[in-house]
C-alpha cells in the first residue's frame, strides 16, 4: 500500500509542484514526549493554565497543566507571550485546488470529495497557518445537490490516516449557485453542459425537492426488488437515518427554503456561510439547525460598499448585505454557531482571521474559541478525539504569538497528531 | 425679551454650522493615556490644545475654565495618523498623456468624495493625495486633512510632491517607459538652458544699454562674467564641445519659468518632495539612478511593490525611505520545487533598519482599509510595536516634510489627534474621536453608519 502510494508519488512528481509539506510520515512511536511550554495554555474547556505546559506522546496528550515535568522529554518553550490552543477546526472549507463539484450534473449525492483529495495540495499548509487541524472539506455549489464532504487532519499522512471522516455530510445548495452559469436553450443547438436547467431559485428548489421525491419512490420499489440506483440510494438512507444535510444558504429568503426543505424530508440541517442568519436567529433557533457561519466577507457592505469577486458575480450578488457584526449579533440572540471560512480557509484570510474579525466586531473572545474548536468537533462526530486540550486527546495544537484571535498576533507553530508543522517558516 | 431670545436661540442653532471649520480656542482631552509616539507614554494625563496647537502635555494640568473638555478616561490619545501617499479622492487618479508634471490635484481633488469621510472615520487625519502610478511623471499632489468643502480648506500643504514612476505603466515595456523618463529630464534640462541663456543675454543688453549712466551690481558683473562664453552659443557643435558652464537651476528664479516648467523645476532644485513609484525589484535600481543623476535623490521617498523587499539593500545603500503597498506581504512560488515563500515587509524593513510607512487602502481588503489595523497586521508579522506606530505616525509626517508639525504629540504641533477606545493594537480597539488642528471633528457615537454596520444602531441593522 506504502509502496504504491509512493510510486503514485514520484509519477505525480513531475507534474505537480510540490506544496511545500513535509512528505507523509508514517507515524513513528516517540522515544521521546513533547513538552511544549508557554505563557498561557487554554483547554478550551473554560481552563486557564499560567504558565502552562502540554506533555504529547505518540500523537496524545498526555497532561495540561502547570508545572509539568517529564525526565526524558523535548522541551519546545514558546516563551511569556506565547499562548497555546486546541488546534482550531475548519467547519466549512472549500480548497480551490481539489474536485469539489461535477459540473456536468445537477444531482449527485452517490459523489465523495474523499475520492479527489490531493495530499501534496498546497492547501494543507495554507490551513495550518490559520491554526488549524482538524477540517471539513465542503463540496462546491455548482451542483444542487453535489455530495459527501470529508473530515480530514490538515497533516497528511502516507496512510489514510488523516481522514477522519471519507463520508462526511451530505451538500447541497440553495440560491443562485446551481444556476448562476445556467443557459436556457432558447435558440439554436444546445452544444453546452451550460445550456440546461436550473436557472431560477424555484428551479434550484424543485431539483432538490424532486430528487428527494423520488428518491422516497425508488426506496420503496427497491424495497420491492427494484434495480439499484446509487444517488437515490444516498437520499433514501439519509431520509431512513433521519440524517444531516449540509445547506449552503446565504440570503435569508435561501434560509428559509433550505429549513422548509429540511423540515419536509425529515432531515436535520446544517446551514453554511448563513450571510443573512442574523436577519431572523429566531427562525434557526426554531428549526435547531446548526449554523456555520462566515466567512466575513472583506468587502463589506454597510460601511463602503465593495466589489466581491472571489468566486463571480453570484458570490458578490449573495454577500453584498453582509455585516461585519453578525457573529456578535448571533451570539446575543442565543444562536450556537462554528465558524468557517469557505474558500478563504486556505488563504491568510482564513479561519485564525475570521475568527479576530469576529472579535473585533464584538464577538467574546471565549465563544470565539468555542466556534473554532468545541463548537465544529461536536458537530463533525469527532469530538472524543479532537477540540479540547485533554488527556487522551489528539496531539492537536496551535501556539500563538500572544492572545489569540487578535488583528496583532498569529500562529506561530502547530501540532498535528504530535508532530510539528513548518507553519511558519519565515 | 421673548424676542431677543428667540434671536439668540436661532443663532444657536446657525451658529455651529457657520463656525464647523472654526477651532474652539481652547480644547482639553482629559484622563487619558497618551502615547506621544516621540517621547514617553503618560497614563492618566490632560492634553491642552489652544488656536489648533498642542499647548501642553501632562499629568497634573490645569484645564482653563473656558476650554471645551473632552472626557478620554479610560482611553487612548495618539497623534492623528498620517497617510503616505494615496490617489483616491480624485476623480481620475492618471492623466493619459503620460509627461505631465504641471498638473496639480487641486483640479482634480473631490472634497465630498466617500473616501475622505471614510479617512476621517478611520483616524487618517493627514493624506497626501497624489496623481496615481500609470504615468511617467505625473503631476504634482497635495496634503489635506479629511475635512472641508473646499480644496483650498482642506489643504494642509500645497506642494505635497511630484509623483514620478520608475515602473513601466500599462501596455508600456521597462525600457521604453525608462527611456521616456530619461527623455523627459533631458528635455526639461534643454529648454532651461534655452532659458537661461535667454535670459542672461538679456539681462546683458539690458546691462549694455544701462552701462553709461547706471552702476552694475558686483554680482551682476559677476553673472556677466560668467556668461561670456556662451555668447557663442549659436554654434552647436562649439557648445558641444564645451562643458555647459552655466547652471540653468542657480540662473533661472520662479519668475522665469512659465507655469508648465514651474513644478519640475522645484523638484530639479530639490525643493519639492518626490514620490517615486516602483513595483517590482528591478525598478528600484532605475528609481535610484534617475533620483541620483538629476539630483533628488535627497527628497525621494520610494513608493514600492511587493517584490521589491529584494532591493531592501539598493535601498538602504541609497539611504532612501519607502511607502509599503496595503498588502504587504509578498508571495511568490517556487516554478521549480513549487514551494511557497512567503515575505513579510515590514519586517525585512524593520529588520534592516530602513525607514518605512504603512499604507492603507479603500479598495482593498477589511484589514487594508485601516492604518491602524495594517500596523496591528505588522506586529503580528513580528514588527516591535513601537516600529509599527511609528510606521503610520512619524515615518508618514517625515516623508511629507511635516515632521515639525505632524506625526507626534508634541508641544508647538498640530493639534491633531485620536483619542481610541484601548490599545492601538488591541482587537476591538475603535477610533473615538478625531481632533484636527484643534477642531472636534469625528465622534464615534454619532456616526450612524458605523453603528449600524455594528449593529449598534436602533433597527439593529435589519
Amino acid at each position: 500500500m506504502l509502496a504504491l502510494f509512493s510510486l503514485c508519488l514520484a509519477a505525480l512528481g513531475a507534474a505537480l509542484p510540490n506544496s511545500g509539506i513535509e512528505p507523509p510520515v508514517q507515524a513513528a512511536p516517540d522515544e521521546h514526549p513533547w513538552l511544549i511550554q508557554a505563557g498561557t495554555v487554554i483547554d478550551a474547556k473554560g481552563q486557564r493554565f499560567a504558565p502552562g505546559a502540554v506533555l504529547v506522546k505518540d500523537g496524545k496528550i498526555l497532561a495540561v497543566g502547570t508545572g509539568l515535568v517529564a525526565a526524558n522529554a523535548k522541551v519546545r518553550d514558546f516563551g511569556a507571550h506565547a499562548v497555546v490552543t486546541p488546534g482550531l477546526i475548519e467547519a466549512n472549507a472549500e480548497i480551490e485546488s481539489i474536485d469539489r463539484a461535477e459540473e456536468g450534473a445537477e444531482i449527485t449525492p452517490r459523489l465523495r470529495l474523499a475520492d479527489g483529495l490531493d495530499p501534496e495540495s498546497r492547501a494543507w499548509a495554507g490551513l495550518r497557518r490559520n491554526g488549524v487541524t482538524s477540517a471539513f472539506l465542503s463540496p462546491g455549489g455548482r451542483a444542487v445537490i453535489s455530495g459527501r464532504g470529508a473530515v480530514v487532519k490538515t497533516m497528511p499522512t502516507a496512510d489514510e490516516r488523516w481522514i477522519l471522516d471519507p463520508a462526511g455530510a451530505l451538500k447541497a445548495t440553495m440560491g443562485q449557485e446551481p444556476s448562476g452559469g445556467n443557459i436556457v436553450p432558447r435558440f439554436g443547438r444546445p452544444n453546452s453542459i451550460f445550456y440546461r436547467r436550473p436557472t431560477t431559485r424555484m428551479g434550484v428548489t424543485w431539483e432538490f425537492r424532486k430528487a428527494f421525491s423520488d428518491a422516497q419512490l425508488y426506496a420503496a420499489a427497491r424495497s420491492a426488488g427494484g434495480p439499484l440506483d446509487p444517488d437515490a440510494q444516498v437520499l433514501a438512507d439519509l431520509m431512513a437515518s433521519k440524517g444531516e444535510i449540509r445547506m449552503r444558504a446565504r440570503l435569508l429568503q435561501d434560509i428559509r427554503t433550505a429549513i422548509r426543505l429540511a423540515e419536509e424530508f425529515g432531515l436535520r440541517l446544517v446551514i453554511e456561510e448563513g450571510i443573512e442568519s442574523f436577519r431572523s436567529p429566531e427562525e434557526i433557533l426554531a428549526a435547531k439547525a446548526k449554523l456555520i457561519y462566515g466567512p466575513t466577507l472583506f468587502e463589506p457592505a454597510g460601511i463602503v460598499f465593495g466589489f466581491g469577486f472571489a468566486t463571480g458575480s453570484v458570490r458578490q450578488q449573495e454577500t453584498d448585505r453582509n455585516y461585519l457584526a453578525t457573529p456578535a449579533r448571533l451570539h446575543a440572540s442565543g444562536v450556537e454557531f462554528a465558524l468557517g471560512s469557505a474558500d478563504y480557509a486556505a488563504t491568510d484570510r482564513g479561519l485564525a482571521h475570521q475568527a479576530a474579525i469576529a472579535v473585533h466586531f464584538g464577538l467574546p473572545r471565549e465563544v470565539a474559541l468555542r466556534a473554532c474548536t468545541v463548537v465544529p468537533a461536536m458537530w463533525l462526530g469527532i469530538e472524543k478525539r479532537v477540540g479540547t486540550l485533554e488527556v487522551g486527546k489528539d496531539a492537536d495544537l496551535v501556539v500563538w504569538s500572544g492572545e489569540p484571535f487578535e488583528l496583532a498576533t498569529r500562529p506561530v507553530a502547530v501540532m498535528v497528531d504530535g508532530v510539528f508543522a513548518d507553519a511558519q517558516e519565515d | 425679551m421673548s424676542k431677543k431670545f428667540l434671536t439668540l436661540s436661532l443663532l444657536s442653532l446657525v451658529a455651529p454650522q457657520a463656525g464647523a471649520f472654526q477651532a474652539p480656542e481652547k480644547l482639553a482631552i482629559t484622563g487619558a493615556k497618551v502615547i506621544t509616539v516621540s517621547g514617553e507614554t503618560y497614563e492618566k494625563a490632560n492634553v491642552l490644545l489652544e488656536n489648533g496647537r498642542i499647548q501642553a502635555i501632562g499629568k497634573d494640568l490645569e484645564i482653563p475654565w473656558d476650554a471645551k473638555v473632552i472626557d478620554a478616561s479610560g482611553k487612548v490619545v495618539m497623534p492623528g495618523l498620517v497617510v503616505a501617499q494615496t490617489n483616491e479622492g480624485l476623480d481620475r487618479p492618471n492623466e493619459n498623456v503620460p509627461v505631465t508634471p504641471f498638473l496639480s490635484v487641486l483640479d482634480a481633488l473631490n472634497p465630498v468624495d466617500a473616501f475622505f469621510e471614510d479617512s476621517l472615520r478611520e483616524g487618517h487625519a493627514t493624506i497626501l493625495v497624489i496623481p496615481g502610478n500609470e504615468t511617467v511623471i505625473g503631476g504634482t499632489g497635495r496634503v489635506v486633512k479629511p475635512h472641508g468643502l473646499t480644496v483650498e480648506s482642506m489643504t494642509v500643504r500645497v506642494d505635497g510632491g511630484m509623483k514620478i514612476a520608475a515602473s513601466p505603466r500599462r501596455g508600456v515595456s521597462a525600457m521604453a517607459h525608462v527611456a521616456e523618463l530619461r527623455k523627459a529630464f533631458v528635455e526639461f534640462r534643454d529648454e532651461l538652458e534655452v532659458a537661461a541663456e535667454k535670459k542672461l543675454a538679456s539681462a546683458k543688453n539690458e546691462k549694455k544699454a544701462e552701462a553709461p549712466s547706471a552702476a552694475a551690481g558686483k554680482a551682476d558683473d559677476k553673472k556677466a562674467d560668467e556668461k561670456k562664453p556662451e555668447e557663442k552659443k549659436g554654434d552647436d557643435k562649439k557648445a558641444a564641445e564645451k562643458p555647459a558652464p552655466i547652471d540653468p537651476l542657480q540662473v533661472l528664479e520662479w519668475r522665469d519659468l512659465t507655469p508648465r516648467q514651474r513644478a519640475l523645476f522645484e523638484v530639479l532644485s530639490g525643493r519639492m518632495p518626490v514620490f517615486l513609484w516602483c513595483e517590482r525589484a528591478m525598478d528600484v535600481a532605475h528609481a535610484i539612478e534617475i533620483a541620483k543623476s538629476q539630483g533628488f535623490l535627497a527628497r525621494t521617498t520610494l513608493v514600492i511593490g511587493a517584490e521589491c523587499w529584494k532591493a531592501a539593500d539598493e535601498i538602504k545603500a541609497a539611504g532612501l525611505s519607502v511607502i509599503l503597498p496595503s498588502d504587504f506581504v509578498h508571495r511568490e512560488i517556487d516554478p521549480l520545487t513549487g514551494k511557497e515563500r512567503e515575505t513579510s515587509l515590514p519586517k525585512v524593513f524593520a529588520a534592516k533598519g530602513i525607514p518605512f510607512a504603512l499604507n492603507a487602502t479603500s479598495r482593498g481588503a477589511l484589514l487594508e482599509r485601516s492604518l491602524l489595523l495594517r500596523a496591528a497586521s505588522a506586529v503580528a508579522a513580528g514588527v516591535e510595536p513601537a516600529v509599527a506606530l511609528r510606521a503610520i505616525t512619524l515615518e508618514p509626517a517625515r516623508m511629507l516634510g511635516l515632521q515639525d508639525s505632524h506625526g507626534s504629540l508634541e508641544v508647538g504641533k498640530a493639534g491633531t489627534l485620536l483619542v481610541l477606545s484601548g490599545d492601538p493594537f488591541r482587537s476591538g480597539t475603535w477610533v473615538e474621536e478625531v481632533v484636527i488642528d484643534g477642531a472636534h471633528l469625528y465622534s464615534r457615537s454619532k456616526d450612524d453608519r458605523l453603528q449600524r454596520l455594528t449593529g449598534d444602531s436602533k433597527d439593529g441593522g435589519r
